[in-house]
């Protein structure tokens, strides 16, 4: 009688099977370029045969004799016509989806990732079989790998497939994209993937994949994009660049970068960064409150210290004089202090933080001059009630526009509806490279810091 | 006309040299081309009143007597006025040509000009110069503070021609209508009746008030920051005159002007930007001198009562595009001016810009104020008329 199947050689063979079906998975994602490239260049050609055939056709017409032969020669150039037509605007869909595309630099570390699991598979089997290894010191190390290490990979690449594939389609309504031309205005290479709400994400090990960042289900408005400032200050931070290093170091205590994080946001987003982190995700500080919430005064004290140093008058300073309005009537409503207890030392880093950041050539202040420059006549787009306008110069110029009408008439929600709607109408993607030439770049995030940064980071 | 000699041509003699002065006097300002932005209807306004003058005079000779006190009441109430203008004029009109005082003066016609345009009362203003800013009813003159050629002054004009559109704003639709002196008269009645002050003194408060309202509401911060940092005497804060409010009243009066606009404006956006104007730039610019003091509730509540009525005023009757733009970014063009930009914006956005800055940089060497003032200046007198 056959001795009973090894459990254990079975598990292992399973896994093995399934680390190498993500690497298959990841492979063909990244086919999805090919099979467009194959799409357009067969559009292409297509349009070319059609241009020689109409011309083939008109000059035959010219040549014709008999009516009714010329007639149909006609015709036939009139359908050419409509034809041709038809495979233009093919094109460009086409055209359209391999600019939502991005492509995933981080194959490699995800084959990385998988080869050393692949790795460790075998190395659990031959550590069996030459009794190295004891079948319960065995199962215990499988257990480690399916469960943990294999289980995040696995829900990693359901959301990076998964968010692909709304990115591909455009059922994320183009707003990773919009938060792509932000995240590239700010000087990073980070680009957005929608994913999972944050609660359901699982929670253990910060789940890697490089340079993308996670815009949660169901996020997926243009009021949350100016929060991925803090993911481009994070990023800005990880470089290591003496300038960042500097100012981490001149953080108060406790902070682990998410002040300069904010600090980094502020100075290049301006009012809609501090409407988009005080007034949607800000927790205001209550009575006798435990640890956390008094972080978040701190934070809303640094991002309103640094804009007021922006700009004080006009509408720029209004979206400030608003956002701290609503801020410290909310704070006292919970009969939590405003000033935070440490004020001064928080003073001092604003105030560094801002001459910091004026050193860092990459990055544009947005004050209150850039403010009229660059969102002024989005604004004035955005209160009348017909649809269009000429593009809005700057994503970031877009969101302080929409921010600020958001703010007018912030207690009606169809009012605020529409203008996120006409906000995301106005603007139209601008590539400079050929289709599907994105690429995120390979920044390596530092540890994960408190705030709303929701990068993907590495363990 | 019955000549004789003696005592009546002596009498005589002096009617005529008062005749041919007036006469002069048209001559001259009809001869000068260097008016400025005048315009054709108050030099026909000139006109009339010295024809009107002469006219006055020639009844004198008309009557045969020598009417030496008539002679004298007519120098002294009649003529004085109209010479007084005249040099006022003349020498405005100089001092346009003259190298020193030429851009501050044009920059001074440019806000004026724009003022008026914006108020809607079609009349143009002449401009002079005198020891301190005033208003003078005659022909309508405002006269600026010699010597200054600085643009920290300008702001003060725009009070000055407050009290002309006083007199001049009508209500819509009611050409002869002047509802600002008709509040004025009201409100300084009931005034009167509530405290016991004198009516006549309480109406020259109430006009002061309105000309503060109308520079404030016209030229946001920049007036009150203006008049507070140079024309006010901390020494006499609380000390009202028999024409003037005191300080506090007026600071106060400003003050509340600006937050009744907050309440005005279907913007949350521009109604904060007013709010942040008065509350967190020309209050505690007040506090910082004036010391953290409230008015009493019922002192409070007047000021209140009567900033509210005289915005109301202007708004009811002025144009919209009077009222000052509290969502125009100040600070920037205030940073552009300091950077030596060459800008082009509304004189009272230059005017905004320039109070902003000064009271941002209060540590400002003299040099560097200086040459502010004189970017400012230069921007202003390059508008667009």
């Amino acid at each position: 009688m056959p001795p009973p199947p090894d459990l254990l050689v079975i598990r292992l063979d399973e896994l093995q099977e399934d680390i190498e079906e993500v690497q298959q998975v990841v492979a063909k994602a990244e086919t999805r370029h090919e099979r467009l490239k194959v799409l357009r260049e067969a559009g292409a050609s297509a349009a070319d045969r059609l241009r020689t055939a109409r011309k083939e056709a008109h000059d035959a017409a010219l040549d014709a004799e008999g009516t009714q032969f010329h007639e149909a020669l006609e015709s036939l150039s009139v359908s050419l016509k409509d034809v041709a037509a038809q495979i233009r605007q093919i094109n460009e869909t086409v055209a359209d989806f391999d600019r939502a595309m991005i492509h995933l630099k981080e194959a490699e570390d995800i084959n990385n990732r998988c080869g050393q699991i692949l790795e460790d598979i075998r190395d659990i089997r031959a550590s069996v079989r030459s009794g190295e290894l004891s079948y319960a010191d065995a199962w215990a190390a499988f257990d480690d790998l399916s469960d943990t290490r294999c289980r995040t990979l696995f829900s990693d690449y359901v959301d990076l497939l998964g968010g692909l594939t709304l990115r591909d389609t455009g059922l994320d309504d183009r707003i990773s994209e919009l938060t792509d031309a932000l995240l590239d205005e700010l000087g990073t290479e980070l680009l957005a993937l929608p994913a999972r709400p944050a609660d359901a994400a699982p929670v253990e090990g910060a789940p890697s994949l490089g340079s993308l960042i996670k815009l949660w289900f169901p996020e997926w408005t243009i009021w949350g994009v100016p929060l991925f400032g803090y993911d481009a200050g994070l990023a800005w931070v990880s470089r290591g660049t003496p300038l960042a290093a500097q100012l981490l170091a001149a953080e108060p205590a406790g902070s682990r970068g998410c002040l300069v994080a904010d600090a980094y946001a502020t100075y290049a987003l301006g009012p809609a960064y501090a409407s988009a982190a005080i007034l949607l995700r800000m927790r205001t500080p209550a009575a006798g409150d435990p640890a956390g919430s008094p972080a978040e005064a701190a934070r809303a004290h640094v991002i309103l210290r640094i804009l007021r140093a922006l700009g004080e008058s006009g509408t720029f300073g209004a979206v400030v004089g608003i956002v701290e309005e609503c801020w410290h009537e909310a704070v006292r409503q919970r009969g939590g202090q405003i000033e935070p207890a440490n004020r001064d030392e928080l003073d001092r880093f604003a105030d560094r933080a801002l001459s910091t950041l004026d050193n860092v050539t990459t990055l544009r202040r947005f004050d209150s001059q850039l403010w009229d420059r660059e969102a002024r006549g989005v604004l004035d787009l955005l209160r009348i009630a017909e649809p269009g306008g000429p593009p809005p110069e700057t994503v970031r110029g877009l969101l302080n526009a929409a921010w600020a009408a958001r703010l007018e008439k912030f207690d009606n929600r169809a009012y605020v509806n529409a203008i996120g709607t006409k906000a995301k109408r106005l603007w139209t993607p601008r590539h400079g490279g050929g289709a599907g030439d994105k690429w995120p770049g390979s920044s390596i995030h530092s540890p994960r810091k408190p705030g709303y940064g929701t990068t993907f980071l590495p363990r | 006309m019955s000549e004789s000699t003696g005592a009546n041509a002596g009498f005589l003699t002096q009617v005529r040299q008062e005749i041919a002065e007036m006469e002069q006097i048209e001559a001259a300002l009809h001869r000068e081309h260097g008016l400025g932005t005048t315009s054709a209807q108050v030099r026909d306004e000139f006109a009339v009143l010295l024809r009107e003058r002469t006219r006055e005079l020639t009844e004198l000779v008309d009557a045969g007597a020598a009417d030496w006190a008539r002679l004298d009441q007519l120098r002294a109430g009649r003529l004085a006025a109209v010479k007084a203008a005249a040099l006022g004029v003349l020498e405005g009109i100089l001092l346009r040509a003259h190298p020193l005082y030429a851009d501050v003066t044009v920059a001074a016609e440019r806000v004026l000009d724009d003022l008026v345009d914006r108020t809607g009362i079609r009349r143009d203003v002449l401009l002079s110069v005198a020891g301190a800013e005033r208003f003078e009813r005659t022909v309508g003159i405002i006269r600026m503070r010699f010597p200054d050629v600085t643009v920290w002054g300008l702001p003060i004009l725009a009070h000055e021609l407050g009290h002309m559109v006083a007199g001049t704003l009508p209500a819509p639709g009611q050409s002869s209508a002047r509802p600002v002196e008709e509040y004025v008269s009201t409100e300084a009645e009931l005034e009167a009746a509530i405290t016991g002050a004198d009516p006549t003194q309480a109406r020259h408060r109430l006009h002061e008030l309105f000309a503060d309202v109308y520079a404030t509401y016209a030229l946001g911060p920049a007036y009150p920051l203006a008049v507070l940092t140079l024309r006010a005497r901390p020494d006499r804060f609380e000390d009202a005159t028999a024409t003037h409010p005191s300080w506090t009243r007026r600071m106060w009066t400003m003050v509340e002007a600006i937050r009744e606009l907050s309440v005005l404006v279907a913007s949350p956006l521009v109604g904060q930007a007013y709010r942040r104007d008065a509350n967190v730039l020309v209050l505690p610019r007040w506090f910082a001198v004036h010391g953290e003091r409230l008015l009493d509730e019922r002192a409070q509540r007047l000021v209140r009562r009567q900033a509210k009525a005289l915005v109301a005023l202007l708004d009811r009757n002025a144009p919209p595009r009077l009222r000052y733009d509290g969502a125009f970014d100040a600070d920037g063009l205030g940073q552009r001016l300091a950077a030596g930009g060459d800008e082009s914006a509304a004189p009272g956005a230059v005017l905004n810009a320039a109070w902003r800055w000064r009271t941002a940089n209060p540590q400002a060497d003299p040099e560097t104020t200086r040459r502010f003032s004189a970017v400012a200046v230069t921007s202003l007198r390059t508008v667009t008329a």
